[in-house]
């Protein structure tokens, strides 16, 4: 058993030495391994954690997505085996990468906490603890990568300590919130000057002295700025436009409440972030909130970002433009429920969540109504527009917007595992509620609009027809028909009952009086196969719909065979034979009559239609 | 044997037995009310004997993708079902079924993402060059995957998404609009709102004489008229011929039509595709390029997957990339016993005659036929060759000495050993090669329910009346006799 176990974990490891690039097929044929083989789970995780560890920067992402793919598409056991070491494997790997990769690495991390698409499961990939660990850490990284840079920056070449170039074995963050089980790393703890307390030493291993590495992975450490940290740095920048926007509103109209009370939270909710003493989450929170306001105030002086997504569909067909989408494209129900419900969190010096309910004016405890598809940004726009911070001719009307965003939402499926995982209730509602107004025999269903309307009573006339014929010929004698030769088959036109009019749509018989007679097409596949005598062409089949069955319009029984009906009226008037004796002669035509004598009478009112028309 | 004799139309002499029994049984199981939550299923099998009524009461719900209408009573019998709602509803049941429970977990949401994808690839003005990029979809996959269920879950969401896509049945052992043993396509989406969910088989019917209230599609049907598919053989050939005879008329419908045009095609294939065994992937390989299919569904086998992947990942002479996809087969599928699925295509013999549905019963006619008349051929086994002589009045001697050698079909006279098994009717003349017989498509089918070899006669049931046509008629191997359809 541990011999084979490590055959598979030699055979996983080969594979994925050959993983250079992310490439699907060589990730889902690791995935499938994994997957084959979890009685090796543990070997399995070893060697892909090993490998992560040991391979060079800029292959880690892709085996971190063979992680990734394991994970959310096998489970347990491989859950357990690698969430043990995950932080230790995520932030060795991180601290090495370029900033390109790290970003991949945060989207990654951010999926993990998430549950699996698809699944009914809602527990995330992998349990708070762990993602959370790691989220602090990247916290006080970028902390310290920018302390890092700015002291760099202030003695230039200051020389570091001298240990060997290599990957470290062990996470260095001494000060995080959970136990590590490592215990410190005895280096110098270099003397920090800021108004920060000392509690973020400096790796090590961050230092320039990593030689070995290309030079790409070290891009973050090169270039000493005095930006601040990307996230905060940016958050803050965007809160400062929206409070000078919501300064001007409130200048301009002293009068409203609604934008006052906005702008004072605003600007407490900067002040919480001046203290820097905000959790990760919160910060993601609070980024999200700002992100949102920002898209719907800012845009009022530029082109207004926040209404595209309600582009107005001018045709809601039953198919929505696709419009291809970024991959990994997040349900925006989950996004945005996990943007709105407050996370439970250590308390910080005021109630975030409170902080953020302020935003929307209506009582927090009040429920919100109640929205068939909880669209991101609708609250805010609601709660904006009711602040009176965006003018009320000018962004889409809500009542307006809903609809559209039903009838037509976007349709993103891709043929891609990913892809087809994520679940999408909008685009089920194209099956049903899209088309609500639903016959009842059939369940069939029609758009509430004018032209469904007319197709849903043709629709309703065809079951009235169809039930009436059915009980008319209760007594008669129903057979099953012939199949028709694949030449017919190919050439043959279903109607459909609802498109359009009968005599026009599909069926090519547009004059009234000949082409209208039709002749069921015969049983005997010797006749159906016959040519019309005339003109020595054949009959073209179309389904009936009024007798159900197959026929061939413009057609017509004379003296036991069969004519095109145009042919034979040309003939007979060429010939001066009267209509008259033609039609007697057809109605002596036994054979014919015989022929269809078990079927309806319709062919011999088709008959008698040909005869008054003649006459 | 009984002998019906001369066409008694109407009587209905052999309607089959079930009205009697299916009363009590309904009567003594009370009806029961099911409550599902949304995004579950209801999974059943109901038996031959004893049908199984249900009815919406509430929500909405659907039975591979055909949505059920409100406050109608469906019948089922002999079928293994799921009834899948959204959005959540309630049911109500009558009578006893086999087997019956309610599941959360299923595969629906990829199934509908998928046809959400293929709707990406149908639609869209970015595709509408010259409809190359249309989805022409092959699901494979083992026995018992839920290839089936997949293809009519495509079918019904493309029917009430306003789509007409062609559905193609490669897989012999069941038929769709026709009898085991044949091979068949049609086009979905006419009329009604879906497939036929109380049908056996559950796509609809094929045309009648008279009106129906269920679906009715034109199918177009081949006859393959043996039990296993293999790539090799006889066998083996007839197969790829018809695949490719097949190919070809879809093909050309798809591009004359242009409502079908749009939508593609769904092709669902017999499990031995999807076996992973022997020629399975050769075969696979002629599907693909006959259709010129452009994605794959794999159901329920890695194995399968990974090996198409490689197959087809290197492909240098199609233009359309392959997409293959590898789906999750269902919780509910069951191993179908041979005793069932024997049953089932007795099912749908019978239903082939004399129709199934209480609306639409129909009478097919006794007819009394000379050995002359009749001109059928059988597929020549090399094997059994030399042991012609052992067959009671077996094959025709004199051709199958001659032509036996190198030639696909041999004649036959008609002999007790076709008692109560099917022959397909072609369209094609009474006297046609090789090459024609493989190719030609299905007239219809009669059933031998008796052969008298001294006085040189047959008596065949056959489903229209009126002469029986004078074509060539193919005596396969199987599907099995079927005993108790006539008297």
């Amino acid at each position: 058993m541990a011999s084979h176990s490590a055959e598979v974990a030699a055979d996983f490891r080969d594979a994925l030495q050959d993983l250079k690039i992310n490439s699907r097929p060589e990730i889902s044929n690791l995935t499938v391994i994994a997957k084959e083989n979890t009685e090796h789970a543990q070997a399995i995780s070893r060697e892909l954690e090993n490998h992560i560890r040991l391979t060079r920067p800029e292959w880690k992402l892709p085996a971190l997505y063979v992680l990734d793919s394991i994970v959310k598409n096998v489970g347990t056991p491989y859950t357990v085996y690698l969430g043990r070491n995950l932080f230790r494997t995520f932030m060795e790997a991180y601290t090495l990468v370029d900033p390109g990769t790290r970003k991949a690495m945060e989207g990654l991390l951010k999926t993990w906490k998430l549950p699996v698409p698809e699944s009914l499961d809602t527990r995330p990939v992998f349990s708070a603890e762990v993602t959370r660990e790691i989220e602090n850490a990247l916290i006080k990284f970028r902390t310290v990568t920018i302390q890092h840079q700015q002291q760099q920056a202030r003695n230039q070449r200051q020389p570091y300590g001298q240990l060997p170039a290599r990957p470290p074995q062990q996470p260095q963050y001494r000060e995080s919130p959970t136990p590590n089980p490592q215990g410190p790393y005895g280096y110098p703890i270099p003397p920090q000057k800021t108004t920060e307390p000392p509690r973020s030493p400096v790796p090590r291993y961050l230092s320039p002295a990593h030689q070995g590495i290309p030079s790409a992975s070290r891009q973050p450490y090169l270039p000493p700025s005095t930006a601040p940290p990307p996230d905060i740095g940016r958050i803050k920048d965007t809160l400062k436009q929206i409070i000078l926007s919501a300064t001007m509103e409130v200048s301009q109209r002293p009068a409203d409440e609604r934008a006052r009370s906005l702008l004072t939270t605003l600007l407490s909710l900067q002040k919480v972030l001046e203290s820097g003493s905000l959790a990760p989450d919160q910060i993601r929170q609070v980024e999200g909130e700002i992100q949102r306001i920002s898209g719907a105030l800012l845009p009022r002086t530029s082109t207004p970002s926040v209404p595209t997504h309600f582009a107005p569909a001018p045709a809601p067909t039953q198919s929505a433009p696709p419009v291809a989408l970024p991959f990994p494209f997040p349900p925006p129900a989950a996004a945005s429920s996990q943007r709105a419900t407050p996370q439970p969190s250590q308390p910080p010096t005021m109630d975030l969540s409170q902080l953020l309910r302020q935003f929307n004016p209506t009582p927090a405890s009040a429920p919100s109504q109640a929205r068939p598809p909880p669209q991101p940004a609708n609250d805010l726009l609601a709660s904006l527009r009711a602040a009176g911070l965006l003018g009320g001719g000018r962004a889409t009307p809500e009542p307006s917007a809903q609809p559209q965003l039903q009838t037509a939402p976007l349709n993103d499926v891709k043929l891609d595992p990913v892809s087809l995982k994520i679940s999408r209730p909008n685009l089920i509602r194209l099956l049903y509620s899209a088309r609500p107004d639903q016959c009842r025999e059939c369940a069939r269903r029609f758009p509430a609009t004018e032209e469904g309307k007319k197709r849903k009573t043709r629709h309703l006339d065809w079951h009235f027809k169809t039930n009436m014929r059915i009980a008319d010929t209760s007594k008669s004698v129903i057979s099953r028909s012939w199949y028709i030769d694949e030449r017919e088959w190919i050439d043959y036109r279903e109607s459909d009952d609802t498109s359009s009019d009968k005599g026009s749509g599909s069926s090519k018989a547009k004059k009234p009086d000949p082409k209208d007679q039709y002749v069921p097409v015969p049983t005997d596949a010797s006749l159906a196969n016959a040519h019309c005598p005339i003109c020595q062409e054949k009959f073209d089949a179309q389904w009936h719909e009024e007798t159900q069955q197959p026929v061939w319009f413009d057609a017509m029984h004379i003296g036991g065979r069969i004519y095109h009906a145009s042919c034979y009226a040309e003939l007979s008037k060429a010939s001066g034979m009267g209509a008259g004796g033609a039609g007697g002669r057809a109605g002596g035509s036994n054979i014919a009559a015989s022929n269809t004598a078990r079927s309806t009478p319709d062919p011999i009112l088709g008959k008698r239609k040909w005869h008054a028309g003649a006459e | 044997m009984a002998f019906p004799g001369l066409s008694l139309p109407g009587l209905n002499i052999t309607q089959s037995p079930p009205p009697t029994n299916l009363t009590t049984t309904a009567a003594s199981a009370p009806p029961r009310t099911i409550s599902l939550a949304a995004t579950s299923e209801f999974r059943f099998e109901a038996s031959h004997n004893s049908p199984l009524t249900i009815t919406l009461t509430s929500g909405t719900a659907e039975i591979f993708g055909t949505e059920l209408a409100p406050s109608r009573r469906y019948t089922f019998r002999g079928s293994k079902c799921a009834i899948f709602t959204w959005e959540g509803c309630t049911l109500t049941v009558e009578g006893t079924s086999e087997s019956e429970y309610t599941a959360e977990e299923t595969p629906m949401n990829v199934y509908a993402n998928v046809h959400f994808a293929l709707e990406r690839l149908r639609g869209g003005v970015e595709n509408a060059r010259d409809g190359e990029t249309r989805p022409r979809v092959l699901v494979v996959g083992p026995d018992d995957a839920g290839k089936t269920s997949l293809v009519k879950m495509l079918a019904g969401y493309a029917i009430r998404s306003g789509r007409r896509p062609v559905v193609v049945n490669l897989d012999q052992k069941q038929g769709m609009l026709s009898v085991p043993g044949s091979l068949s396509a049609m086009v979905v989406g006419t009329g009604l709102g879906g497939l036929d969910v109380e049908e056996v088989g559950g796509w609809g019917n094929s045309p009648i004489s008279g009106p129906s209230a269920g679906v009715v599609m034109m199918p177009v049907v081949y006859h393959y008229g043996c039990e296993g598919v293999e790539s090799e053989g006889p066998r083996g050939e007839v197969w790829r011929g018809l695949v490719t005879r097949l190919a070809l008329a879809v093909m050309s419908r798809v591009e004359n039509d242009e409502e079908v045009k749009g939508a593609g095609c769904i092709i669902d294939t017999p499990g031995f595709l999807g076996s992973s065994k022997g020629t399975s992937y050769e075969m696979i390989q002629h599907v693909v390029s006959e259709f010129s299919v452009n994605v794959i569904l794999t159901l329920g086998s890695e194995r399968l997957y990974n090996h198409l992947t490689k197959r087809f990942s290197s492909l240098g002479p199609y233009d359309d990339p392959i997409t293959i996809l590898k789906l999750s087969k269902s919780g509910g599928c069951v191993d179908r016993d041979a005793a069932y699925l024997q049953s089932l295509r007795h099912d749908q013999i019978r239903s082939y005659f004399f129709g199934t549905s209480p609306s639409a019963t129909l009478s097919p006619y006794t007819q009394l036929l000379d050995f002359s008349f009749l001109s059928i051929y059988t597929l020549a086994d090399p094997t059994a060759a030399t042991n012609t002589a052992f067959l009671p009045g077996g094959v025709d001697a004199e051709t199958a000495g001659t032509e036996s050698d190198g030639a696909l079909f041999v004649k036959v006279t008609p002999s007790l050993r076709m008692l109560n098994s099917l022959l397909a009717i072609l369209h094609c003349p009474k006297e046609a090669d090789d090459e024609t017989l493989r190719q030609a498509s299905v007239v219809g089918y009669v059933y031998v329910s008796d052969v008298d070899e001294a006085k040189s006669r047959v008596s065949l049931l056959v489903p229209v009346t009126g002469r029986v046509p004078e074509r060539a008629m193919i005596w396969g191997e199987w599907p099995e006799g079927v005993a108790d359809l006539v008297g």
